[in-house]
């Protein structure tokens, strides 16, 4: 049995074995039944073991059995062990052999899917009614007989689980008030990972690439693949498919560095609807679906990186910021401000690919722009999943905030991509150093931490005022812009 | 008092009445009977029904116990019964696919009415484990005694989960086996 498998089962005899996961055990079972008499003797070995370790079986049969003395002075035998089976809602653990049924009758994954959720034990309810074990839920509030309460958010969506893993959140925000859980847990999976919790409040968000962690109460543990965490009251943890859980502190993002950071714009608005409809170097002519519209993109792209680069290095830069590597869109809506777009920009993506690592190779750090317009946890984390995939793509080692509602923690933002340097343009400022904010140039003094778009000024003097304040500038770079001159003439003044 | 002896007196305490005594009774064997239960069935649910079931019937039929200093074996036999009864009960019902294979799986065991009272699963269970090596003993019982998951356990032992888990299959491998040929020597 290889490693998978093993997981997959392990996971199922501990009653945690996600949806997916289950229609991904039952269909290696079903295509080599050979596993089936393994996987049955282990689960026997399960059991055994399972009875050996619980130290309270004795007594919760006892209980259940005592109870029932009333019962047997008013009915025969036979209906007071149907009384005991109706009572036994809630066995210890309860697994069905839906291995044998995959494997000889060699059915549908739905169907062993159908048959691996159990009774009604720890379902939730809504609207009184109560809901089947795998039915998919919306945004709402669920309700548990022990007074636990999930409030799914807009947009949100789960699937209700079984035993204790009561909820697999799909997409979007839960906020969760558990209530203390005397027997078992209380157990929400997400596609990277799952919290399990004891009795507690807390936010959970599910995003594609993250899973997302407030504690508002008490102490929730957060388990990736290989990991775990345990979050305390106050704390805010994240997890992604490729790094282990760990808790965001806001207080140890920080950075400093006033060497320039270039700027660089690829495209122009106004071109949407033609054939070059992300607007790279503003030419109606380039039909971006053909070989000859592709290769102008990719020189274009190339020259303009290229070129800020060099201006950068002979200015002592630290890195370029690309303004709009995934194109523009339509008027209004300038900047998409997210980077992930270029995937499906099959003219700029292998051009953008190339021209980062020149910048890399070039000793100058690289950059995108980046933008939400949701708000709080949610915003925050978009902002960090756009982050994570320019610098997994890229290698981005800097970026500018252009747009976030004031509830994004921008600190948070930054302890949860500690190796990019971010910079703010639209106002918003950052706290204890996380990173630099826009600030007026003319400002006399300047605050403290002011990235000062160049181009906004044409006072030398004013300029280098800002600049042995510790102003950061931010230059066009992308052509010989005048600015570039101004910043010289500047930098050079006593 | 032997506990043979101490499980006798315990059900003549249990027939006067005495809840505690039968309490007492059933938290002394309930380990031997669900390991007799889950060695013959693989569903976790019916384990504990029949389980629970064997209790009951115990409960009505204690006066009928004429011992001496076999009262495990008569619980088993109970069991036996019970476990019988449900498979028929459940072959009538809606998942007849499952309930075949568990009943044949039963059959295949051999699960004849001699077998009843076929010696102390909780001392074989003990006696293997003992067998084990002691890095797979620490791991099994981190496992269920402490109630570790997999992604503890792999911290713990600076292992990944797919090695732990794919150990925990074999111990379970072992232990079966080992459970199989300790039956077959007694």
């Amino acid at each position: 049995m290889n490693a998978l498998v093993a997981e997959l089962l392990e996971d199922h005899l501990a009653g945690r074995l996600p949806h997916a996961g289950q229609v991904q055990l039952a269909a290696v079972l079903a295509a080599d039944p050979t596993l089936v008499a393994e996987v049955d003797a282990v689960v026997v070995a399960h059991q055994a073991l399972t009875a050996w370790a619980d130290r309270g079986a004795g007594e919760r049969v006892a209980r259940t059995v005592i109870g029932l003395r009333s019962s047997q002075r008013a009915s025969g035998l036979f209906a007071l062990t149907r009384a005991v089976r109706r009572r036994v809602a809630k066995p210890r653990q309860r697994q069905r052999r839906w291995w044998a049924v995959a494997a000889i009758a060699a059915v549908a994954a739905a169907l062993l899917v159908g048959l691996l959720l159990p009774g009604s034990a720890n379902l939730p309810s809504r609207d009184g009614q109560v809901l089947a074990a795998g039915s998919t839920v919306g945004s709402g509030l669920l309700s548990w007989p022990d007074g636990s309460i999930v409030t799914m958010a807009a947009g949100a969506q789960a699937r209700v689980g079984h035993s204790d893993l009561r909820l697999e959140l799909l997409a979007g925000q839960a906020d969760c008030a558990i209530a203390p859980q005397s027997t078992g847990r209380f157990v929400i999976a997400t596609t990277q990972g799952q919290v399990t919790v004891i009795g507690t409040r807390f936010r959970l968000l599910a995003r594609p690439a993250s899973t997302w962690l407030a504690v508002d109460e008490g102490r929730v543990a957060l388990a990736g693949t290989t990991d775990r965490l345990e979050v305390a009251a106050g704390g805010i943890a994240m997890l992604d498919e490729d790094t282990a859980p760990r808790q965001l502190l806001p207080e140890s993002a920080t950075w400093s560095d006033a060497r320039p950071v270039g700027l660089v714009m690829l495209a122009e608005s106004g071109l949407e609807g033609s054939a070059n409809p992300r607007g790279y170097g503003n030419e109606l002519s380039w039909d971006v679906a053909t070989p000859a519209g592709q290769a102008a993109v990719a020189g274009h792209i190339a020259e303009r990186i290229d070129a800020a680069t060099t201006r950068m290095k002979a200015r002592g830069g630290q890195g370029l910021i690309v303004w709009d590597s995934e194109g523009r869109a339509g008027a209004g809506w300038n900047y998409h401000a997210d980077p992930r777009l270029t995937q499906s920009a099959p003219e700029a993506l292998p051009a953008l690919d190339a021209a980062f690592a020149r910048v890399r190779a070039a000793g100058l750090v690289p950059g995108v722009l980046v933008a939400t317009s949701s708000s709080g946890l949610d915003g925050t984390s978009d902002l960090v999943e756009r982050l994570r995939w320019a610098r997994q793509r890229w290698g981005i080692g800097l970026a500018a905030i252009n747009g976030a509602p004031q509830d994004v923690d921008l600190r948070l933002v930054a302890a949860a991509v500690p190796t990019i340097r971010l910079i703010t343009v639209d106002g918003q400022p950052f706290a204890r150093g996380a990173g630099y904010a826009y600030g007026s140039v003319n400002a006399e003094p300047p605050p403290p931490r002011s990235a000062l778009l160049v181009r906004d000024s044409d006072d030398v003097a004013a300029l280098a005022a800002a600049l042995r304040a510790g102003a950061l500038p931010l230059l066009s770079a992308w052509y010989d812009s005048p600015e570039l001159d101004l910043f010289d003439r500047a930098r050079a003044r006593p | 008092m032997d506990t043979a002896a101490a499980l006798d007196a315990l059900a003549r305490r249990a027939v006067s009445g005495d809840d505690q005594a039968f309490t007492a009774l059933i938290v002394a064997t309930q380990l031997e009977v669900r390991l007799f239960v889950s060695a013959r069935v693989v569903s976790g649910e019916l384990v504990e029904e029949v389980v629970q079931a064997t209790f009951v019937t115990a409960f009505q039929r204690l006066a009928t116990y004429t011992g001496p200093e076999r009262l495990t074996s008569w619980l088993k036999g109970i069991a036996h019964n019970r476990l019988r009864e449900e498979l028929r009960h459940r072959r009538r019902q809606v998942d007849p696919g499952e309930e075949v294979l568990e009943d044949l799986l039963q059959r295949q065991r051999g699960d004849g009415g001699d077998e009843v009272g076929d010696g102390e699963h909780g001392a074989r269970l003990l006696h293997c484990l003992g067998r084990l090596s002691p890095r797979a003993r620490q791991v099994v019982e981190r496992r269920y005694l402490e109630g570790h998951s997999l992604t503890v356990l792999a911290q713990q032992f600076k292992q990944s989960t797919g090695t732990l888990a794919v150990l925990l299959h074999r111990v379970r491998g072992e232990l079966r086996r080992c459970l199989l040929s300790v039956g077959a020597e007694s």
